[in-house]
């Protein structure tokens, strides 16, 4: 039987805390690719106008199309590749990005829990918008539960735009136990 | 002009009008396509049974995407999601029948927006709420 340690906390791991991806870089958002993310996320019913209808958008606040707030603009080649199979070419380079933007802690338990996560919105994606991420550890803590000892990792991912400008932080709360 | 919800017209416990969703295969496959999220276990029952499940079963991100839908279906195209926080507590599985909710906690003007908070989740049609959490919306005002 393997016992539980007192604390899988440790001087290497704390070290780690603040520890900053390269940022990964969208293409720009383009006018289809929000109709059709809307399309998907709203199906079967179709999605708000604002997200497909260029002369009704220009009379809401926002003047022209923008994404919903919840839109991925880093789908296919740019990132997430570990989440499913890819392309022989373009398999092993986007595994590294990835696996550089888990910021597993070093020495942690391998079996993993998914916590919950938090999205704030800032800054809405608009056409043309070019998105960067750079996600970070900003946080390590314990706690015992009904699995035992368990390791809390947050990750925060901060999203900003062409011109510096937050557009969203997306904070996850990862378990290791 | 859809209707629009305005700040003022808001009161505390106000429940909002629900978001419902019928899922399968038909929602989470067009979600894999704009995702590029087409991971075996949300595709294939033998996928999804291989990996301890009773068949496949959607993808969170779908179900948050859900809840920002309810927001903004509350918050009109003249407002807006400010945040969303969720718990992912179960699974939703071929045939669930998800319904999106949200209650009013508390009205506030912070930096000159106006904003609405309230308790979210997802409940299935066992009663269950697979997906709790909160979210905030700012809304227009009538002034």
């Amino acid at each position: 039987m393997t016992s539980t340690p007192e604390t899988y906390i440790t001087d290497e791991m704390r070290a780690y805390i603040g520890t900053e991806t390269p940022p990964l870089v969208s293409p720009p958002i383009s006018q289809s690719e929000i109709r059709r993310f809307a399309m998907a996320a709203y199906w079967p019913e179709v999605p708000p106008r604002r997200f497909w209808d260029e002369d009704y958008a220009k009379t809401t606040r926002w003047e022209a199309i923008v994404a919903p707030a919840e839109y991925n603009p880093f789908a296919w080649m740019i990132g997430r590749a570990n989440i499913g199979p890819q392309p022989d070419r373009i398999d092993a380079e986007q595994e590294e990005i990835e696996s550089k933007r888990e910021l597993r802690p070093p020495g942690a338990p391998e079996r993993y829990l998914f916590g919950g996560t938090t999205a704030e919105h800032f800054v809405t994606m608009r056409i043309g918008d070019v998105i960067s991420s750079v996600v970070s550890l900003v946080e390590l803590y314990e706690r015992t539960g009904r699995l035992g000892l368990m390791l809390f990792y947050v990750l925060e991912e901060r999203w900003t735009n062409q011109n510096g400008e937050l557009v969203q932080t997306i904070r996850s709360d990862n378990i290791l136990y | 002009m859809a209707d629009q919800t305005y700040w003022e017209d808001v009161s505390d416990r106000q429940e909002i009008p629900s978001f419902f969703r019928k899922t399968d295969l038909m929602n989470w496959n067009r979600w894999a396509s704009v995702n590029d999220e087409y991971v075996p276990m949300h595709m294939d029952d033998d996928a999804a049974k291989e990996n301890g499940q009773p068949g496949a079963f959607g993808q969170g991100p779908l179900r948050f995407s859900y809840l920002h839908s309810l927001l903004r279906q509350f918050a009109g195209d003249d407002g807006d999601v400010v945040l969303v926080r969720v718990q992912m507590r179960g699974i939703n599985f071929k045939n669930d029948e998800l319904t999106c909710t949200g209650k009013v906690t508390g009205k506030r003007v912070e930096d000159g927006r106006h904003l609405v908070d309230l308790d979210i989740a997802i409940t299935n049609q066992r009663g269950e709420a697979v997906t709790p959490g909160q979210g905030t919306v700012e809304l227009p005002t009538r002034g």
